[in-house]
């Protein structure tokens, strides 16, 4: 499954700290997310997906290799 | 009166085995204790070393005593830091946490019943196979304890969650 939470995060204008600080985890867990390290919990996503105003779908999205 | 015990126990697991489940519909681990813990985790285990090390050089009455003493407080120190909250206690931290359980587990038991059949055979190699298996009760405890209450959690988790 890849991401695109470093792309919402350069359109929203916030670095990997304050994005942190707005869903409630540390630091090092949004970059191993966006070094696709590991993979979120439903909560979280929804988080994101509330946050940067659009669909789960449109920050996560499952590959063939995931199927 | 049997009837009694039994129905007040059967209550007493039922309401232990809920708070379990709950913890774990959170996504808890287990109650952790303070992130502080963990440096007073260290000084304990640090603080038994070092008077293990003494009381090793002191050819005492109690020498044996406390040396074994200060081994399970080696053992207190070391589980106060397993149950220790990380400074950045966030999903991630509690999966990697869960991980570590698992395979401190597995890896832990596996490592201790290979060490007994090891050592048997290395004995039989050198024809000094001893009468009886030198089996230690507390070992037995131990790890009959682990399995026990994996199988049983692992029952109870699959009804409950």
């Amino acid at each position: 499954m890849k991401n695109t939470v470093h792309v919402q995060r350069a359109i929203h204008h916030m670095n990997q700290t304050e994005l942190a600080q707005a869903i409630g985890v540390s630091r090092q867990t949004i970059s191993s997310i966006e070094k696709n390290r590991y993979v979120p919990s439903t909560v979280l996503a929804l988080k994101m997906s509330r946050l940067f105003k659009v669909p789960v779908e449109d920050i996560f999205i499952l590959e063939e290799s995931d199927e | 009166m049997f009837v009694i015990i039994t129905n007040i126990l059967y209550a007493m697991k039922n309401s232990i085995l809920k708070k379990l489940c709950e913890f774990d519909k959170k996504g808890l681990v287990f109650p952790l204790l303070p992130a502080s813990i963990l440096w007073i985790g260290i000084g304990v285990c640090t603080f038994s070393i070092l008077t293990m090390t003494i009381v090793a050089a002191q050819a005492g009455d109690h020498a044996l005593f406390f040396k074994e003493l200060c081994m399970h407080f080696i053992l207190v120190g070391l589980f106060m830091m397993t149950l220790a909250k990380d400074k950045h206690e966030d999903e991630r931290i509690k999966r990697l946490r869960y991980r570590a359980f698992a395979f401190a587990f597995v890896l832990g038991t596996f490592t201790l019943l290979m060490m007994r059949i090891v050592v048997v055979t290395i004995n039989s190699i050198k024809d000094e196979l001893p009468q009886e298996w030198e089996y230690n009760q507390s070992f037995f405890f131990i790890i009959s304890s682990y399995l026990f209450y994996y199988l049983m959690y692992f029952q109870v988790f699959k009804k409950q969650l």
